[in-house]
C-alpha cells in the first residue's frame, strides 16, 4: 500500500531503526512498508500516524481502496 | 512485557528439562548400547545435536532477561507481525509441499520396500490428522 512514511520520517529526521523500535518492529518490516511492499495492520497503521501526529489517512493511501468501494468490486 | 518475561522464563525452564533428558538419554544409549554401530551413532548424534540446541537457547534466553535491551530487541523480533505473517505463510505453502514430496517418497519406494511404505504412509497419515486438528482448533478459536 502506498504510504508517506518514508517523507514523515525524513521530515522529522528520524531514522529506520528509531522508528521501528518506538512503534515495536523491526528495521525490516519499516524497509518493506517504505518499499510498499508490505500492508501495515491496523494496529501498526495506527501506532506510526500517532508517532507522526497524523490521522492514519494522512500517512496510507486509500485512493485505490477507495475507488475499489465506490465501484464495488472486491 | 511481564508476560512475555514469563513466556521467556517457562522456555528456559523446558530448555533445561530438555538438555538434561537429552543428556540422560545419551549416557544411557552409550553404556547400554545396541549391537548396530549405525543406529546407536546416529541416536547419539541426534541426542548431543538436541543438548547443544537446549544449552544454546537456554543461555541466549537467560542471557535476555537479565538484560532490559536484549529483552525488548527479542520481544520486538518475536512479535514483529510481518515476520510472524512470513512464518505463518511459509508453514502454509510448506505443508502441501511436504505433503506432495512425501507422495513421491512414498510412490518411489513402492517399487522397493513396502515397510517403508507404510511407514511414510502412517506418516502421511498423522500429518493429515493434526492439519485437521489444528485447524479445526483455530477455527473455534477465531
Amino acid at each position: 500500500m502506498k504510504n508517506q512514511i518514508r517523507e514523515l520520517r525524513r521530515a522529522l529526521r528520524v531514522s529506520q531503526g528509531e522508528l521501528a523500535a518506538r512503534v515495536g518492529v523491526t528495521r525490516q518490516t519499516i524497509i518493506s512498508l517504505e518499499n510498499e511492499k508490505y500492508t501495515a495492520s491496523l494496529a501498526l497503521a495506527y501506532k506510526i500516524a500517532r508517532f507522526f501526529g497524523c490521522r492514519i489517512e494522512d500517512v496510507f493511501d486509500f485512493a485505490e481502496i477507495e475507488e475499489e468501494f465506490q465501484n464495488g468490486t472486491i | 512485557m511481564e508476560q512475555f518475561k514469563h513466556k521467556l522464563a517457562r522456555r528456559v525452564r523446558l530448555c533445561q528439562a530438555g538438555a538434561i533428558l537429552a543428556l540422560i538419554g545419551f549416557f544411557v544409549g552409550k553404556f547400554l548400547g545396541t549391537p548396530d554401530e549405525f543406529s546407536s551413532g546416529f541416536r547419539m548424534g541426534v541426542l548431543l545435536g538436541l543438548e547443544l540446541c537446549m544449552a544454546f537457547l537456554a543461555i541466549r534466553t537467560r542471557r535476555a532477561l537479565c538484560d532490559e535491551a536484549a529483552l525488548k530487541e527479542l520481544y520486538i523480533k518475536e512479535t514483529d507481525e510481518r515476520n510472524c505473517q512470513i512464518k505463518l505463510m511459509v508453514f502454509s505453502s510448506g505443508w502441501f509441499l511436504l505433503l506432495f514430496c512425501l507422495g513421491l517418497a512414498i510412490l518411489a519406494a513402492s517399487f522397493f520396500n513396502f515397510t517403508v511404505v507404510f511407514t511414510l504412509l502412517g506418516v502421511l497419515l498423522c500429518m493429515c490428522l493434526l492439519k485437521l486438528g489444528c485447524t479445526i482448533y483455530y477455527r473455534q478459536k477465531y
